[in-house]
């Protein structure tokens, strides 16, 4: 009946409201996604894409390097073995996407154990270990891989010190660059596996397992031939976003100082973009890694759409179906599993660490103070970097809400209309584009304009960036929000002469309210600690006392200065307890249960 | 129809508004331009070299273009000023009425400026002359002429002595007039280590004057140098020895940390003193072994950190920045390579556009006076100019640096040439970049295959000086304007020089070839090993 009515006179719905409504968001996405990523193929293609691929250090035949490191060797006067992860190199973009792929495998396996763990068995401390689980995915910029550096260096490393002057093994262990930034990507990014592993078995019809089980399938087989295959959509989506994530990290080859990546490429012809020059091989390795990630994209573009998103949210339908665990399998608990997610969790706890120790130099932190925290207010170069991501994650905010709040509703109002896929699409696809892709292209887009960011510094084009790349984390619990809104309380409403701005107002918005808020305050962590376009586009006008540049610029800044890691922990910390604030208020105040689907 | 169109125009008002807001506040937030900005590369900002980008600036066309010296036959020191409008001079010192607030273009990183802005501000002498603010402008060096021309700044600041000595050339400063600021200047040494600290005009008038001194060298962590067995260098051609690459193949970690030139000011200025000080084609082979023997990093304070964290052994590094890691580790030290190095002063000016003739030069005599004690600050540790801080409360607590100076004063320093140094300076660093740090890993894999050999005695003294010498040499490539067989000159690099700062796509091409032509070369060494 509805969808008739719809098709037949869907036009009378296009009122002027509902006009402005789709038009926004489409020409802002244009002219700030769109436009921008063309520019970034002129660019590329004006300059001879084939030359990137000629060049060696990009793309190398021949392997250098070698994966381990083993010497006996004399170390403090001692006869020890010397054990080194450090990777093999293919050129920076074939390391990129064997870096991409293997982070994702490892970050696979993991993420969907423990979340099969989790999401299975039962046991003293499971919400509690929940939590623990979901701790690597907290924000801190640059200080996590930096802890992690710091655990594995083989001369004041946390790990070596504890093989080789706690338990006194002749056996120092370490790992670096490559194999480096994927130990550290692995860590930071198994919980987005974890988490969309976990709702989709939740998700799953518990009776099918049970079915299962009385065919005879027990263990592993049943975890192989119904688990596993019924969970495949959620893994997918983790595994794809995590391939993306890694793809255009940069700041893990930044602290462990490795250039062999196309991210630190990107990022590093950045460097000289302050003369109003970008090499256009950027533009070329942006491309790469552009369709690199459309096709990760396009793989799971159903199960990050407004749509299927708005299904996931309402999550756990069914009533959990637990095991308990035998004595074994608590030991296995307590004395593996726990430790191993305190292990992953550990960055974390090394941000702490590191924001309150006076030093930390040797293996083991030394003193106890406060001025590294007070830094933040006291230091006017970090402060002002924190008032400016404040104002631009604001101002993005405001945008995002007026983009988010539109195409939403557009694309549930209208879903009838043909091409609103596109819409959905254009939405939702910023999720999965690298950040450094958005920066080259706004600089080559908005160069020779008057928003260029030369010129007037990032102050604008950094909100804008922000709404675009963050905009996916409001639409989608809007859409989750309208999908549980009946149409036909708007059609009331109208029937009785209220037109649409005012349905929209005393209607729509003080029902999806709270839908909106629980985005909003995601988009807006995220705008906080996003890192790609700051340390790029935002660095232009460098730092200096009155500067432009985003909080997380500071921390890419400070983590190189004297004593500078302590106050980017400081910071971390503060972010730490931003996000955390913000997740509890919408898990356990607004009551909203979001699928944390990623970055 | 009415209420449609109501709709629209409520409409449209939103979008005003929006946009408004957003206007409103991206202008807020922009507002202070220029602002006091630091390069976004952790360069050294304060090094008295040149531009940290490209952007050697001579030419008066276009400042803001990346230009190199046109005229190979510039004097070192230019002795001609063009127009040396000299400032009125004012007849009454007296206090100014209007508060007066002053504009310095510099090239300090801003921790320096945060500190010298408060000290100033609270100082007797801002008083005196009623100056309320020192607003500080930092830019790239590329931009100060053109920035001096339309912003009319009153005093220049920091960013070593060709920048000062191109601004002079270009008539943009203004002789030192004032009492205040000429009785100050008397104290402090007209030169140190052979190398002037005063820029005196024709006209027997001053137009700079040095505000601190630096030395380049290296930093070396004494503990790391133990544990790996390690002697500290005593000069550059030490950096290049087998000895220090030794730590490459027992633990598979370089012991030495270098910065990539395009990177940081500091580090071009020490490859260019190597190039000077060795000769081209030796000074070529010494860089080449330094960055087979070294971890590359992206910027110098990042060279001090990795120094200080122990992550290497040794560093190179300008002297603030050794004495900064002495006092944050005290296993750290630096160390002057003695008559392989420079002393340069990094001056103070007035400029001729100033506004505020007699209260710059108030600000300037504060800087070479009260000023110097902000150098001794534990966070900035950099060498005063004027010997008579070290008799202040606050020079005696820091007798680590009045020794350094004192040092300073006795210095062997060596002969070198900043004009040449310009002619060739961004080829020579994106040959750098190309050939040694693009394909770090290349030449790491020949120089500790070679060394492996060498150590276990597989090759004798002779074929590893031979092989040395075919590794150091500098590279044979096409050129793609003539298409001949060219090699990395002397000559060359000048004659590139211009264009390569100039068109990002040529300087993409030569930099392609130059890392395909070393991959080429390190292959075939590698090949004569097996």
């Amino acid at each position: 009946m509805r969808s008739m009515k719809i098709n037949t006179s869907f036009l009378k719905y296009l009122d002027p409201v509902l006009a402005f409504q789709l038009i926004f968001p489409i020409a802002m996405l244009m002219v700030f996604l769109i436009a921008p990523l063309l520019s970034v193929l002129m660019v590329s293609v004006e300059y001879n894409p084939v030359n990137v691929f000629t060049d060696k250090t990009f793309v190398s035949p021949k392997p250098r390097g070698q994966l381990l490191f083993i010497r006996e060797i004399s170390f403090r006067g001692e006869d020890i073995l010397l054990l080194k992860l450090q990777g093999i190199s293919l050129g920076a973009i074939l390391n990129s996407i064997i870096n991409a792929s293997v982070v994702t495998l490892c970050a696979t396996i993991i993420g969907v154990f423990v979340a099969f763990i989790l999401a299975r068995y039962n046991f003293p401390g499971r919400s509690a270990l929940r939590i623990i689980a979901t701790i690597p995915l907290l924000l801190t910029p640059f200080i996590n891989a930096f802890v992690i550096k710091k655990m594995f260096d083989w001369r004041d490393g946390l790990i070596s010190w504890f093989l080789n002057d706690v338990l006194h093994l002749p056996i120092r262990i370490g790992v670096e660059s490559l194999a480096g930034v994927a130990l550290a990507q692995i860590i930071t990014f198994f919980p987005i596996v974890y988490l969309n592993t976990h709702a989709a078995m939740v998700n799953i019809d518990p009776s099918l397992e049970e079915q299962a089980e009385n065919l005879g399938a027990k263990g592993f087989k049943l975890f192989r031939t119904v688990t596993l295959p019924l969970s495949l959509p959620g893994i997918a989506a983790g595994a794809a976003l995590v391939f993306i994530f890694s793809l255009e990290d940069v700041a893990g080859p930044i602290v462990f100082n490795e250039p062999r990546l196309m991210s630190y490429q990107i990022f590093s012809m950045f460097l000289e973009a302050t003369t109003g020059q970008l090499s256009p091989a950027a533009a070329t390795l942006a491309l790469v890694m552009l369709i690199i990630a459309l096709i990760a994209f396009m793989s799971i573009k159903k199960y990050v759409s407004l749509k299927q998103y708005a299904m996931l949210s309402r999550g756990g339908r069914w009533k959990p179906r637990l095991k308990k665990l035998g004595k074994k399998g608590l030991l296995f608990i307590y004395l593996v599993f726990l430790p191993m997610l305190l292990f992953f969790a550990f960055p974390q706890i090394g941000v702490f660490i590191y924001a309150f120790a006076e030093q930390w130099r040797g293996a083991l932190p030394e003193g106890f103070t406060f001025s590294h925290m007070a830094s933040i207010v006291n230091d006017p170069i970090v402060f002002r970097g924190l008032i400016n991501s404040l104002q631009y994650s604001g101002l993005a905010l405001a945008l995002i809400i007026l983009l988010g709040v539109s195409a939403s509703y557009v694309a549930s109002r209208l879903s009838h209309l043909p091409g609103m896929d596109i819409l959905d699409m254009l939405v939702t696809m910023p999720i999965a584009l690298p950040g450094l892709v958005i920066a080259v292209g706004y600089f080559f887009f908005f160069k020779d304009t008057p928003l260029s960011p030369i010129a007037l510094g990032p102050a604008i084009l950094l909100p804008l960036a922000y709404s675009v790349r963050r905009l996916p984390f409001t639409a989608r619990a809007v859409f989750a929000g309208l999908q549980q809104l009946h149409m036909a309380l708007e059609e009331a409403a109208m029937n009785l002469g209220a037109s649409r701005l005012r349905v929209l107002k005393d209607v729509v918005l003080p029902l999806i309210g709270l839908n909106i808020l629980s985005g909003a305050l995601i988009s807006f962590v995220y705008c906080m600690s996003e890192v790609s376009v700051s340390i790029t586009l935002g660095g232009l006008k460098g730092i200096g006392e009155q500067h432009q540049a985003p909080l997380t610029f500071v921390m890419k800044d400070y983590i190189t200065r004297v004593g500078g890691p302590h106050i980017v922990a400081a910071l971390g910390v503060l972010l730490i307890s931003v996000q955390i604030a913000i997740i509890v208020t919408i898990n356990y105040v607004l009551k909203q249960r979001y699928a944390y689907i990623g970055v | 129809m009415g209420k449609a169109i109501s709709k629209v125009v409520a409409i449209g008002v939103v979008i005003v508004v929006v946009i408004a807001i957003v206007g409103v506040v991206a202008y807020l937030a922009t507002r202070p331009v220029p602002t006091p900005t630091t390069p976004t590369t952790p360069t050294t900002p304060t090094t008295p070299t040149t531009p940290t980008t490209p952007t050697t600036p001579t030419t008066p066309t276009t400042p803001t273009t990346p230009t190199t010296p046109t005229t190979p036959t510039t004097p070192t020191t230019p002795t001609t000023p063009t127009t040396p409008t000299t400032p009125t001079t004012p007849t009454t010192p007296t206090t100014p009425v209007t508060p007066v607030v002053l504009k310095v273009l510099t090239r300090h990183p801003s921790d320096i400026l945060v500190k010298a802005r408060e000290a100033f501000l609270n100082s007797e002498i801002a008083k005196k002359y009623n100056i309320v603010d020192v607003e500080f402008i930092l830019l790239a060096p590329g931009y100060w002429k053109s920035y001096i021309e339309s912003g009319k700044p009153d005093v220049a600041w920091g960013g070593g002595p060709t920048l000062f000595d191109f601004l002079y050339t270009e008539g943009l400063l203004a002789p030192l007039t004032s009492d205040v600021v000429l009785s100050v200047v008397k104290d402090i040494p007209d030169v140190i280590a052979g190398v002037s600290m005063k820029r005196t005009g024709p006209d027997g008038k001053i137009y700079w004057v040095a505000a601190a001194i630096a030395s380049f060298g290296f930093t070396v962590n004494h503990q790391r140098l133990d544990e790996y067995g390690l002697e500290a260098p005593k000069s550059w051609i030490d950096l290049a020895s087998p000895d220090i690459g030794r730590t490459l193949v027992d633990f598979g970690e370089p012991s030495l940390g270098i910065a990539d030139p395009t990177m940081s000011t500091s580090n071009t200025r020490m490859y260019e003193i190597i190039l000077q000080r060795y000769g081209w084609e030796k000074g070529w082979e010494i860089l080449t072994l330094m960055a087979a023997n070294a971890r590359i990093y992206e910027g110098s304070s990042e060279v001090r950190d990795a120094v200080i964290r122990g992550e290497i052994a040794i560093g190179i590094t300008i002297d603030f920045y050794g004495y900064t890691a002495e006092l944050t580790n005290p296993s750290c030290e630096y160390i002057a390579p003695e008559g392989d190095t420079i002393v340069n002063g990094d001056p103070i000016a007035l400029l001729k556009t100033t506004q505020n003739p007699e209260a710059a030069q108030a600000f300037i005599a504060w800087v070479l006076t009260d000023g110097q004690k902000v150098w001794l600050d534990p966070d900035i540790n950099r060498l005063p100019v004027n010997p008579k801080v070290f008799e202040t409360p606050e020079g005696q607590e820091r007798s680590d640096l009045k020794r350094a100076f004192e040092k300073a004063l006795e210095f062997r320093a060596m002969e070198f040439n900043d004009t040449l140094a310009l002619m060739y300076e961004t080829a020579m660093q994106y040959y750098f970049k190309a050939s040694l740090v693009d394909v770090n890993d290349k030449l790491k894999e020949v120089w500790t295959t070679l060394l492996s050999k060498y150590f276990a005695g597989e090759i004798d003294e002779e074929t590893f000086k031979y092989i040395l010498g075919k590794l150091g040499e500098t590279l044979t490539f096409k050129d793609p304007e003539t298409g001949k067989e060219v090699k990395f000159t002397q000559e060359y690099a000048i004659s590139i020089n211009k264009r390569i700062s100039k068109d990002a796509a040529y300087r993409d091409k030569m930099i392609s070839i130059w890392k395909n032509a070393a991959i080429e070369k390190y292959e075939e060494i590698l090949k004569e090993l097996s």
